[in-house]
């Protein structure tokens, strides 16, 4: 097997291990980072490989980032990504679609793709929910309590109830015990149909996780769910039976346990996996 | 062919052509039929949040289609019969909806409507009336959706209607209303009701611009399309089911419809 | 039959493509004035601009003492406010309502309710001879029941002026001639004016008192029809009524037609018309020798058979049109080409004034 493999410059804080040559190639060199720390930042990939990597809307930024930075160090590597909640895209994937990488909101749909999936599902990052308001906090809504009591046309947006922000959702109102009349809850499809009724619709507030709240910027203003109601969402990644190349999927999903990217989680408001 | 005489065989490219455009059609929703889970089928239709969202869908969708026929109808026989300047940019403007992503369509509405927007702050103020997450909200989007396909019919048929008969009308003593109800109405009456039907079956389907204006709101602003999207993820047997729903409503009405309005055979 | 027993009074200036329509025409009251011209002359412009469908550019329209179009006064009355009754070249018989509720359309605009409309539309339907024909649709009419449906509709608002529009071109031969005799009858019965605009000279000889010639848009003879068919003052007319007409200078019983003299009978002087019958032309293959004083070469232009005669054009000094048995085409051997000469008794020219 005739494989290129390139060495990157350390100067790049970029680091791909156990990459498609990288465990098993003699010609993989180790470098030492920048900043001097003897990460494994063997960079290697494996020519005009592609892939498709179906990930939960909340991964949306950080994703992109990432992806930007493989396509960058990897020649000729292509990276799709199609982002939507958890649940429509483990549907999607039982259906036959063409998904090399899944990384999910929950663990319930990681384990719902295990036929399809090619080892177990990883965790790489946490996320914890939030509650978002318009700019300037008008309805003056501090705890999740204040949800339910809004003035008469207050409507709030949270995720459908099969979607990991959704159930999650559910359980925080649950720890709260709070009660919010179905007849005032708009259902997003996903965290970013739900946050998009905050910043462009009339929803009065929503619940949707602290990336989505920062991915947002100003747009939303973000009150914190005390930690005894809140719920931490572990986010898993697991290599799917796909038609893309499937070193460069093992690369994706190994990259993700790598400082560089934890950093651009951590930097999105992702929590480092326990 | 012996004893056929006078009946001409289609040639048979068109009969090739014409059965993968059925097949084209055809197919996807056999494969629907198929797999549906006929076993649980009732049960899932009787589902309280499943005939809630076919009852709004219902009414909002006929809801819908009465407003475009109340608006579009005066407005097709503007551009059709009248010299008012603009008319072509009118025209168009009317029709862009059709080509507009219908989420988009949802994201124009919300920024004239929101109650954040001049607009839509100015009706809650003064009127009380919200439209997004509301069941008006609803009618609004699948009237802005729907809106074009009544007007393009109707005008058409204004266009190719004699204008004589209106202008001998007209000479037997007939007032511009008289004419419009006892003559031009009755003209285009097959056009009225197809649009009528297609603007009905573009709001029933609408999905897009409803999800992004009114939201997704149970019993208020949840319709047939938006609980089936819904229900995809967690249920996918309901989801067909429901869809099947709204396929039968649908076949049915264009079914009986057809002679009467969508042109006889 | 009519509203009130007025004269139409019209002036009617309207652009069209190519030419101005610019006429003045005047239709009494108990008679039928029959607008005659060929096809794109401006005739349905006309019809239109009286039924208020097509709006002045200049002039005026008065039926009786209303003026009802004057754009330099101002004045425009809507077609359903001028008591004018139209029937269209096509009919237009409304296709969604039945016979009677077609008579009873104008009925019941003006006030009528639906019951007594429809049984006035009876009596009408009765009048026309169609009156069991009342449920029947326009489609399931024919052309002659329809034209009487359609007559029947405009006659029933009692309209002050009735326009037919070539009543009877939608129809067949056979039709044609059967119609035309019971339209003669119904507008002899009509005590308003009548306007009809045909391009066929039998109509305006069969159905019209008066006639008003128009080409082009301009009116080029006007009177009464006797009088028109007698004295043809245009090319066209002359060649609607079959004769050959000539335009000269008279002197005495000369009359110079271009190049050329044609000798006539009796005394005549300055600018006149002249017209010779086709049958008085003889055709002969030698320079003829008798009592004939008018005699010019020619050149057969082409053959036209007629019936049992055949029209001859032919080049020369003179122009003319001769009529001949085939037997003569035969014993002459006309073609076109042949050399021949042509003869006219000087009785047989008819001379009057331009």
């Amino acid at each position: 097997m005739a494989r290129t493999c390139k060495v990157l410059s350390p100067l790049v804080v970029l680091a791909l291990a156990l990459g498609a040559c990288g465990s098993s190639s003699d010609e993989g060199t180790t470098t030492t980072g920048a900043d001097g720390s003897a990460s494994r930042s063997l960079v290697t990939c494996r020519a005009s490989g592609e892939i498709t990597v179906a990930a939960a809307a909340s991964l949306t930024e950080a994703f992109t980032t990432i992806g930007d930075q493989m396509e960058a160090a990897c020649e000729d590597a292509a990276i799709t990504f199609t982002f939507d909640s958890s649940g429509k895209l483990s549907e999607q994937i039982l259906s036959g679609a063409p998904v090399d990488v899944f990384a999910s909101a929950d663990e319930g749909n990681a384990e719902k793709v295990a036929d399809e999936a090619v080892g177990a599902p990883e965790p790489f990052a946490r996320n914890q929910l939030v509650i978002v308001t318009k700019p300037g906090n008008p309805e003056g809504i501090a705890s999740l309590a204040d949800l339910a009591d809004l003035a008469d046309a207050g409507v709030v947006a949270l995720c459908a109830e099969d979607a990991p922000c959704g159930r999650f959702a559910g359980q925080a109102l649950e720890a709260a015990s709070v009660d919010i009349d179905e007849g005032r809850v708009t259902r997003g499809q996903n965290a970013k149909a739900t946050l998009t009724a905050v910043t462009e619709g009339d929803a009065v507030a929503g619940i949707v996780y602290v990336t989505d709240a920062r991915a947002a910027g100003d747009g939303v203003e973000a009150v914190a769910i005390p930690e005894d109601q809140n719920v931490i969402a572990t986010y898993p990644v697991v290599a799917i039976d796909g038609p893309g190349d499937d070193d460069l999927a093992d690369a994706f999903v190994a990259y993700l346990q790598t400082d560089a990217a934890q950093q651009v989680l951590a930097d999105a408001g992702f929590l480092a996996p326990t | 062919m012996i004893g056929r005489r006078g009946r001409r065989r289609p040639p048979i490219v068109a009969l090739a052509l014409g059965a993968v455009a059925v097949a084209l059609i055809a197919i996807p929703l056999v494969g629907l039929l198929q797999r549906a889970a006929w076993g649980s089928l009732v049960d899932d239709l009787t589902d309280p949040a499943s005939t809630e969202a076919l009852r709004l869908s219902l009414t909002t969708s006929l809801a819908a289609t009465g407003v475009a026929l109340v608006l579009g109808l005066p407005l097709a026989w503007l551009l059709a019969r009248t010299d008012l300047p603009g008319r072509a940019v009118v025209r168009a403007l009317v029709l862009l909806p059709m080509v507009l992503p219908p989420v988009v369509g949802g994201v124009a509405l919300l920024s004239a409507f929101s109650l954040r927007s001049p607009l839509g702050g100015w009706l809650h103020d003064v009127f009380g009336l919200q439209l997004t997450f509301s069941t008006a909200g609803v009618v609004l989007a699948e009237t802005f959706v729907a809106l074009p396909f009544f007007v393009i019919t109707v005008e058409a048929a204004l266009r190719q209607a004699d204008e004589r008969y209106e202008q001998v009308a007209a000479t037997l003593g007939a007032r511009p209303a008289t004419i419009f109800r006892r003559v031009t109405l009755p003209a285009i009456a097959p056009a009225v009701g197809a649009g009528a039907v297609l603007a009905w079956a573009r709001a029933l389907g609408e999905f897009g611009a409803t999800v992004t204006f009114a939201g997704n709101i149970a019993g208020r602003t949840r319709t047939l399309p938006l609980a089936v999207y819904l229900a995809l993820e967690s249920d996918p047997d309901a989801a067909i089911a429901l869809s099947l729903v709204l396929l039968a409503v649908s076949f049915v009405v264009l079914v009986a419809l057809r002679d009467r309005w969508l042109g006889r055979s | 039959m009519a509203g009130a027993i007025v004269s139409l009074e019209a002036r009617v200036v309207v652009p069209r493509a190519g030419f101005d329509v610019d006429l003045h025409l005047r239709a009494e009251p108990g008679r039928v004035l029959a607008i005659l011209g060929p096809n794109g002359a401006g005739k349905t412009t006309v019809l239109g601009a009286v039924a208020g469908t097509v709006a002045l550019h200049d002039g005026r329209i008065a039926i009786g003492d209303r003026v009802v179009d004057e754009p330099r006064a101002g004045r425009w009355v809507p077609p359903a406010e001028r008591r004018v009754g139209l029937v269209p070249q096509d009919l237009l018989l409304f296709p969604h309502l039945t016979a009677r509720d077609n008579v009873a359309f104008g009925l019941r605009a003006a006030g009528a309710g639906r019951i007594e409309a429809r049984r006035q539309a009876d009596g009408w339907l009765e009048r026309f001879d169609v009156a069991d024909l009342g449920d029947q649709r326009p489609g399931a009419l024919s052309g002659g029941q329809a034209q009487r449906v359609a007559l029947a509709r405009a006659l029933a608002t009692r309209p002050e002026v009735l326009l037919l529009d070539e009543p009877l071109s939608a129809l067949d031969a056979g039709a044609r001639r059967r119609t035309r005799a019971d339209l003669r009858r119904w507008l002899r019965a009509y005590d308003g004016a009548t306007v009809l605009v045909t391009h066929d000279p039998v109509d305006a000889l069969t159905l019209a008192d008066d006639v008003a010639v128009v080409e082009r848009g301009a009116l080029t003879q006007a009177g009464p029809i006797g009088e028109v068919a007698a004295r043809p003052r245009t090319a066209y007319v002359a060649e609607l009524l079959g004769t050959n007409l000539l335009a000269g200078e008279a002197a005495g019983s000369l009359v110079r037609v271009g190049a050329a003299t044609v000798v006539v009978a009796g005394e005549h002087h300055g600018p006149v018309f002249a017209t010779i019958s086709p049958a008085a032309v003889s055709v002969h293959r030698s320079e003829p020798e008798g009592s004939a004083r008018n005699r010019w070469p020619g050149v057969v232009a082409d053959l036209d058979l007629l019936g049992d005669r055949v029209r001859v054009p032919l080049d020369g000094p003179v122009p003319l049109v001769a009529e001949v048995t085939p037997a003569a085409v035969h014993e002459l051997a006309l073609t076109p080409g042949a050399e021949v000469w042509l003869s006219v008794k000087a009785t047989e020219v008819r001379v009057y004034p331009r």
